[in-house]
């Protein structure tokens, strides 16, 4: 399982910004590729377009547009490929 | 009015970058500013440097680097600016710092001996550094014009009239155009740079009337660049200038005889920094 967060590591050493939510792109059970913008979040200066890390398939999404975050804020659960599908589906049938 | 959208993955590049400036302890103008750039240029391997500490004895309004009181000097900071240089393979470095007003020399000692850290340590690298204004002292501006960078930057940030509002009481737009003056009188060989930031409420003549001044002081490089404004309580955003309105001041300044110009929203003074060097030398 991976979790899909703001950018910790875009400004390492300056982890005093914060941002808010505008849009999650993906809801659960949505296929996400690696690379893929997920979400944005706006700060002062820019709006961050946030690309997934990983490639698989969206479990949960953990923020709404709207909510304030900041860096390592966790955005979606995502069950990388390769993982066991099955379990993940059985999950979402649940 | 519009924000910019930047995409931010940091992959294996950029993380290296950050571990590397971090192990060594050495601050990046990349993280306190909050650049944008960020990405792209932690994940092509290269940053810019911040000497002196991380925190400014000035408090400019449109800077989102930490004011206050400084931490005492490392002297083991130039060589490890030195180092960092060599294990990131850089041909071209700059390197810019906090203003400390706090130390007799405005840190032009400091300066000057990372400078030949630097270029000791890596043959053939050229150095660009982005000054303070060491509050006009010529005993400090030749301390770092006689260690060799090849560029000398120093920034107005903004025009003439909004000086005042904009930047720290102890910075003023005369001086820093004396500073630009002083620097291709003592050395005419250096390269001169400098950075105006557009969208803090100033007119069109008054970009021009300021790319004049300095041309008049004989600067060979100007970067024209969109102010984002880095949290609520800095000074406002009044403008976003389209591509065009880059564009035409490009133009523009060409027009007036700079060598090179570095014109785009997100462009930032150590931004393609090489390019302009490059294009400014060019027979």
């Amino acid at each position: 399982m991976a979790i899909v967060e703001v950018p910790r590591d875009l400004w390492p050493r300056r982890g005093d910004w914060k941002g808010k939510i505008v849009s999650i792109a993906k809801k659960p059970g949505d296929k996400v590729e690696e690379g893929e913008p997920v979400a944005e979040v706006e700060i002062e200066k820019a709006i961050l377009v946030i690309e997934s890390p990983v490639a698989g398939v969206v479990e949960e999404v953990l923020a709404s547009p709207g909510d304030p975050v900041g860096p390592g804020a966790p955005l979606l659960r995502v069950s990388p490929v390769g993982e066991d599908q099955a379990q993940s589906q059985a999950r979402q049938a649940a | 009015m519009e924000k910019i959208r930047l995409r931010v993955r940091p992959g294996r590049r950029h993380r290296d970058v950050a571990k590397l400036v971090a192990g060594l302890g050495i601050a990046t103008v990349c993280e306190e500013a909050l650049c944008p750039n960020i990405g792209e240029c932690w994940g092509s391997g290269t940053a810019t440097f911040m000497i002196m500490g991380d925190i400014c004895t000035r408090g400019c309004r449109f800077c989102y680097v930490k004011s206050g009181r400084p931490q005492p000097l490392d002297p083991g900071e130039p060589m490890k600016v030195a180092l960092a240089v060599k294990r990131m393979g850089l041909d071209y470095v700059t390197i810019t710092s906090v203003d400390r007003d706090d130390l007799p020399d405005g840190g032009a000692g400091h300066y000057a001996e990372t400078i030949r850290a630097v270029k000791r340590l890596n043959p053939g690298v050229i150095v660009e550094a982005l000054i303070p204004d060491f509050q006009g002292s010529r005993e400090s501006l030749r301390t770092v014009v006689e260690a060799g960078p090849e560029v000398i930057a120093h920034n107005i940030e903004t025009v003439r009239r909004l000086t005042p509002k904009v930047r720290d009481r102890r910075a003023g737009y005369e001086q820093s155009l004396k500073v630009l003056e002083t620097v291709k009188e003592m050395n005419p060989r250096i390269i001169t740079k400098s950075s105006i930031l557009l969208g803090m409420g100033e007119e069109q003549w008054e970009v021009v009337e300021a790319m004049r001044d300095l041309r008049g002081v004989g600067v060979d490089i100007l970067v024209l660049s969109q102010y984002l404004r880095p949290s609520p309580r800095h000074h406002p955003l009044v403008k976003m200038y389209t591509l065009q309105e880059f564009k035409t001041l490009e133009e523009k300044a060409r027009s007036l005889g700079f060598k090179a110009v570095i014109a785009h929203p997100l462009a930032r003074t150590s931004y393609k920094a090489k390019e302009a060097y490059m294009e400014a030398t060019r027979g």
